[in-house]
């Protein structure tokens, strides 16, 4: 075959592209061993090596980024990440958010993250430089082999380049793919998914990566910590970026919640999807493992459980990887991605990182080298058997061996971790803060445990062959029980900062606690006629909420002394006390305003029949609630039809404009809402539905039905009653330069509250006569008027034909979220109460490295 | 360490409840048959649309309400109604998944949610071409 030459394609950066993405890889391999040697030898020379073999690793990734970047920027849709992801006529900005669409693209901002993490500890960690940089190089080894593409020969592909030419791809779809001068024909990309095309989408992913990067600070140093033996040492350095990781993954976590409710029209700001649950899980684990390692800081007890969450957390970031990224959720998830062949691979990533804080822990090296060598030996058969043979049943039997290990590391870890740390014989004291924080931890967890249970259901029917559903209404299945939860932690977090580390006197503790609740319940009474929430277990969840913020209020002035620097958690834990209160008074009091309440609808539809779409003819003005609403008419901003919707409050002068859109792409509709926002609720509205324009002029017409009619008669037809007003015998129309006699009929059709005009013509030439018919599709009434003699005399006739009425409206819902700034002012809260502790945390670990 | 065990029991019988929980109010993947001899229990099915079907989605009559023929795994077909506006992506799913249960009478399918399988803007570009 002769080899094609093809034209105008920009291959250096392609192969620039690929050789950082090689060089990257290599030098997270070289730096991992040399920071690896570096531990136990004590020659400074390795850990030269390896900061040298990690600086170039982050010029490397950061290279990746900016050609992968250019490549989208530059348009050259040559390559396939550029022309399935974006298109000429985006913004710089949204250019950003194509980067970040793929997975490709994602992970790469993960490397990014974890390299400029990398980068910060190398001069400020110290000591702990080199066990913690060897694993974070390890995860940089697993990460950049995702973006390989290199070919295993014809059987596997390492990684998915995001460098790939798109004639590769598309060659054995497409012949012009084999012409030379193809890329001519191809003048722009597929462009960016609409629901993306959002200023969140923007900075929401790099948050919610820099999150899930920063995880692998408390594994890193909680393993370093076994491995070098300093079991306690790693907590001041590990705390002020836990604080950070918590910080930037919750913020990116609600982040995505308020892109949610600002621009996609499931009306909400959280589903429980389940990827959504996937970055909630190594949050709530997170947020455990730093209270964990204050109790371990302070009193040194719940030391086992501070190391297993400090794992956990970044292990269940892999898990949540694995299950967003794998194609598991497709049946569960509205928007997981699609399976790009790296589900493998994902795996592997779990398992290689699953048993390290076990060799790290293990203390004789005849155990150790045993370990790894049976360990390593089932990874490679997992390859080989995984990716050469596609057999069935070598999977089966692989798959139980490969359960049989994971349960047998983690016993075996926490077996280890019982002998190395022996647990203390004195009894906890209830007046201890130590033991509730450490119930509140649990409670956490057990938070945690619940929404990963359901979320693993995918991953459960695939391994037992089972075919378990998540639960059909899934709101109500988890609120269920994290109500209670929530409740239990309100409480905790309300009375626990009162207790001191190991045991408080009791008697001021106990008049703080009870005075303040005092205040909570007068207060919550108040907020329950405000709020209008009645509901027993709402109430309870109300109180707590409030409690939870009045006792953090007074112990930041009470206590504290109104000290700002001090009062981190007192502020994080007001704001968590608020968005209770904000997430329980919006959904509770949340209301569907779009019901139709002038038409009955009958029994016809079951219980679960909530009609929460109405229905808006242009022009026409409905009630609903408190708002008389009107749609006004469209108007088309390339790419986006804008819908005005007029609101006018009912006995005030409340009036405002609401413009939800769509972008209409094969007919399919891509909403996103628009939102009025008060201080008090906000309310939120989108288009659920058009008219079908092209079916509404396709349907056809029914049978012409003949009616005979005198001036002054009407005839009542299924679309509106057609009134014959008068004959108008001199009806030639202007354009019509025929000498002929024309007759009309002046019809008035009434259709509800509208009138329509028709003026069907009657002609005669010298030998015969014909009809121009008139027509009119609003109101689905096509007339043909003629006159004809029967026996007495002549009479007129009219031809009536009907189909359904071609209307402008709108299907649109709206929903009155009441109170939901308390969300978003507690959010903000918790975030500057985070920026206060990791000032102070900081200081802290400062301080001690000095002395 | 009495605490501790007390604490640990607990914990151990939420963990139970959350498992008896989450096994009892979860839904079973199935078919229309199962769920037609289940009248009150929801179900998630997997199934197809039937094209040669007619889809009702009259708007002007009423905006909520959608019927369409779904057949599922095993071929059994049913009418399912759905009490929502039509998704617009509708017409290009090939797979859909819905949620509900049977009507009393076992004729039609009322499902409280659709969730819809497109093939990908970038698959159905490439079976075109």
């Amino acid at each position: 075959m002769k080899e094609v030459v093809y034209q105008g394609e920009n291959l250096f950066l392609g192969n620039l592209g690929h050789f950082l993405v090689v060089l990257a890889f290599c030098t997270a391999i070289f730096g991992s061993i040399a920071y690896f040697l570096s531990v136990s030898r004590k020659e400074p020379l390795w850990r030269k090596s390896a900061r040298v073999s990690f600086w170039i690793h982050t010029f490397a990734v950061t290279g990746v980024f900016i050609t992968l970047f250019t490549i989208i920027y530059g348009h050259y849709f040559e390559y396939q990440y550029a022309w399935q992801h974006s298109s000429r006529n985006l913004p710089w900005y949204y250019m950003l958010s194509c980067f970040w669409e793929g997975q490709e693209g994602s992970f790469l901002l993960w490397l990014f993250w974890n390299a400029l993490i990398g980068i910060v500890f190398v001069y400020t960690v110290k000591k702990w430089e080199s066990p913690v940089l060897s694993i974070i190089c390890l995860t940089q080894v697993v990460l950049s082999s995702m973006l390989l593409g290199i070919d295993l020969g014809e059987v596997y592909t390492i990684g998915s380049s995001p460098f790939n030419l798109l004639r590769e791809k598309m060659a054995l779809q497409a012949p012009i793919f084999r012409t030379p001068d193809y890329l001519e024909s191809i003048t722009d990309g597929r462009g960016l998914n609409p629901l993306l095309q959002n200023y969140w989408m923007v900075i929401h992913p790099p948050t919610l990566f820099l999150g899930f990067a920063s995880s692998i600070i408390p594994f890193a140093f909680a393993v370093s910590g076994l491995w070098t033996r300093k079991y306690k040492e790693w907590l001041k350095p590990a705390l002020p970026w836990t604080l950070i990781s918590v910080m930037v993954l919750g913020t990116g976590i609600i982040m995505g919640g308020f892109w949610a409710y600002e621009s996609l029209s499931f009306g909400g700001y959280w589903a429980w999807d389940p990827v959504e649950n996937a970055s909630l899980v190594p949050w709530l684990l997170l947020i455990t493992t730093l209270h964990l390692m204050l109790i371990y800081k302070s009193t040194g007890t719940s030391i086992i459980l501070t190391y297993i969450l400090s794992i956990a957390s970044f292990l269940l970031v892999l898990y949540a990887t694995f299950l967003t990224r794998s194609g598991i959720l497709g049946d569960t998830s509205v928007h997981s991605f699609t399976d790009l062949g790296l589900s493998g691979q994902l795996m592997m990533f779990m398992f290689i990182f699953y048993a390290l804080p076990l060799f790290a822990i293990l203390h004789k090296k005849a155990h150790k080298i045993w370990m790894n060598l049976i360990y390593w030996t089932f990874f490679l058969l997992n390859i080989i058997l995984g990716i050469v043979t596609k057999n069935e049943t070598a999977f089966l039997i692989l798959k139980w061996i490969d359960i049989a290990i994971f349960v047998s590391i983690t016993v075996l870890f926490v077996q280890q971790l019982y002998k190395t740390f022996p647990v203390s014989k004195t009894e906890e004291s209830f007046k201890s803060r130590e033991l509730w924080m450490f119930v509140g931890s649990l409670l956490l967890l057990l938070s945690a445990f619940q929404v990963t249970l359901v979320t693993s259901f995918p991953v459960i029917n695939k391994l037992f062959g089972t075919k378990i559903a998540p639960p059909t209404d899934a709101i109500a299945y988890y609120n269920k029980f994290q109500l209670p939860i929530a409740i239990l932690i309100a409480l905790l977090v309300a009375v626990t900062q009162y207790f001191k580390y190991k045991t408080t006197k009791t008697s001021k503790v106990l008049i703080h606690i009870l005075k303040t609740f005092a205040i909570s319940v007068v207060l919550s009474l108040g907020a329950m006629f405000l709020f209008e929430i009645y509901k027993p277990a709402y109430l309870v969840l109300l109180i707590s909420g409030v409690y939870a913020v009045v006792a953090n209020f007074a112990y930041f002035f009470e206590v504290l002394k109104g000290k700002i620097n001090l009062a981190g958690a007192s502020i994080a834990h007001i704001g968590f006390g608020f968005m209770l209160v904000g997430i329980l008074v919006s959904s509770a009091k949340k209301e569907v305003i779009s019901i139709n309440e002038t038409v009955d609808f009958g029994s016809a539809m079951d219980d679960k029949g909530k009609r929460e779409n109405i229905l808006l003819l242009k022009g026409d003005t409905l009630r609903m609630k408190d708002y008389l609403v009107t749609y006004t008419g469209d108007t088309f901003i390339e790419p986006n039809t804008f819908y005005k919707v007029s609101y006018k409050g009912i006995g005030n002068n409340e009036e405002f404009v609401l413009e939800p859109n769509a972008q209409i792409s094969n007919n399919q509709l891509n909403s996103n809402p628009d939102t009025r926002h008060y201080l008090t609720h906000d309310v939120y509205t989108y288009v659920s539905n058009i008219p079908d324009r092209e079916k509404q002029m396709n349907e056809p017409w029914e049978e012409p039905k003949p009616f005979s009619v005198e001036i002054g008669d009407t005839v009542k037809c299924s679309n509106g009653a057609i009134v014959f007003e008068s004959i108008d015998k001199n009806a030639r129309p202007e354009d019509l330069r025929l000498n002929h006699q024309m007759w009309a009929a002046n019809l008035k059709i009434l259709a509800g509250q509208k009138t329509f005009r028709l003026k069907p013509i009657f002609a005669i030439t010298d030998q015969s006569y014909y009809t121009i018919e008139d027509v009119n599709n609003e109101a689905g009434i096509k007339a043909q008027f003629y006159i004809k003699s029967n026996g007495q005399g002549v009479s007129a006739y009219l031809d009536i034909a009907e189909r359904p009425p071609v209307r402008d409206f709108i299907i649109m819902k709206a929903i009155v979220f009441p109170y939901i700034n308390f969300l978003w002012g507690g959010v903000i809260l918790m975030v500057i109460g985070f920026v206060i502790s990791i000032v102070r945390r900081t200081k802290d670990y400062r301080r001690s490295r000095e002395s | 360490m009495k605490t501790i065990n007390i604490i640990i029991l607990i914990v151990i019988s939420i963990v139970i409840a959350i498992f008896a929980g989450a096994y009892g109010d979860s839904s079973t993947y199935t078919d229309f048959g199962t769920a037609r001899n289940n009248r009150g229990k929801e179900y998630h099915i997997v199934g197809k649309l039937v094209k040669s079907k007619p889809m009702v989605y009259n708007p002007l009559l009423d905006a909520n309400r959608f019927e369409f023929y779904l057949t599922d795994s095993l071929g059994n077909e049913a009418k399912v109604i759905y009490s929502e506006p039509k998704p617009t992506d509708f017409d290009r799913s090939d797979k859909v998944v819905v949620i509900g249960k049977f009507n009393d009478s076992g004729d039609d399918f009322i499902a409280s949610k659709i969730l819809l399988k497109c093939p990908s803007k970038y698959e159905a570009e490439m079976a075109t071409e």
